[in-house]
């Protein structure tokens, strides 16, 4: 039976929300500053993404005060997990077919 | 955009944080410093004085991480290859020591048995910068030189323990450069960015 074509999930392929997903994928959890230090998010590019990343289910977001100043702990939960991985899979299908269609051409 | 790099950020982060080496380096130079045998008993208190100020500047350095880079938390596979790391680098260290002590062997065990668990570990972490390689490969050869033949066990190990406090500490500044060069330097934020949302 042939294989299904890949499917992009629209919500983790915007190239910010693949960045941090894929970036917290290696971790247990990481905070705020340091998903900005690794994707190069602006704050509120990297706080409406995060927003729209829990509204899906795919972070949990713990809101938390150290030393009297407030930190934003974030973490994947196992459907983000399920479905980074999912997505990476599709995104490794996909150029493999492109790189098929172009050596047949 | 570089799967490979977005995935290891984490980790590279956690093992990129130098500047907590060099207390760590620091404790391991006095240690060997004060272990010598022309030491007075009253460098005793030198070493704790040394340790207590390391504690102070480490925990004060990963402050200074905290708030400019921010906080990571390994995950548990991490956390369990980093454990048993731990449990087979004193192993090796300790056993390192011992042959120093009972064998007259031509070579330094101790620092030798150091520098190849870090290199190892660089291995395991596929994380090898030429900086660590040119420091450790360097901290490695020079032990294994034939020129520790006849040397007293004594001066052997403190030798080889304050060799490896000092390229502890290079390998520390070298590894926050490396850090700065990949995450951006603590100032490069704008303030606001800095206290999250």
């Amino acid at each position: 039976m042939a294989e299904s074509a890949p499917f992009l999930d629209r919500l983790i392929h915007e190239p910010g929300r693949l960045a941090i997903l894929t970036v917290l994928s290696s971790v247990a959890s990481a905070d705020f500053v340091f998903l900005q230090r690794a994707t190069g998010l602006t704050k509120g590019n990297l706080s409406s993404h995060l927003a729209k990343l829990e509204e899906a289910g795919l972070v949990e977001i713990e809101k938390r005060f150290i030393r009297k100043k407030p930190n934003t702990n974030v973490a994947l939960t196992a459907l983000g997990g399920e479905r980074i991985a999912h997505h990476w899979d599709q995104l490794e299908r996909l150029k493999r077919l492109s790189e098929e269609v172009l050596r047949d051409e | 955009m570089k799967r490979g790099s977005l995935k290891s950020a984490g980790m590279s982060y956690l093992s990129l944080r130098g500047l907590l080496l060099i207390p760590a380096g620091a404790v391991f130079v006095a240690s060997g410093l004060t272990n010598m045998d022309w030491v007075t008993s009253a460098h005793g208190w030198v070493f704790v004085g040394v340790v207590l100020v390391a504690a102070l500047v480490y925990l004060r350095l990963a402050r200074y991480y905290n708030e400019h880079y921010g906080r990571v938390s390994p995950s548990r596979r991490t956390q369990v290859r980093l454990s048993i790391t731990a449990v087979v680098s004193s192993v090796l260290v300790v056993a390192g020591v011992q042959g120093d002590w009972s064998l007259d062997l031509p070579i330094d065990g101790t620092a030798a048995a150091f520098a190849l668990l870090v290199l190892g570990n660089y291995a395991v972490g596929r994380e090898f910068r030429t900086h660590q390689l040119v420091i450790w490969g360097f901290v490695l050869t020079a032990a294994l030189l034939p020129l520790w033949g006849g040397v007293d066990p004594d001066v052997k190990i403190n030798a080889g323990i304050v060799t490896m406090g000092v390229a502890t500490m290079v390998t520390g500044v070298f590894d926050h450069l490396a850090l700065r060069r990949r995450f951006g330097p603590a100032a490069g934020m704008d303030e606001a960015d800095l206290c999250d949302g």
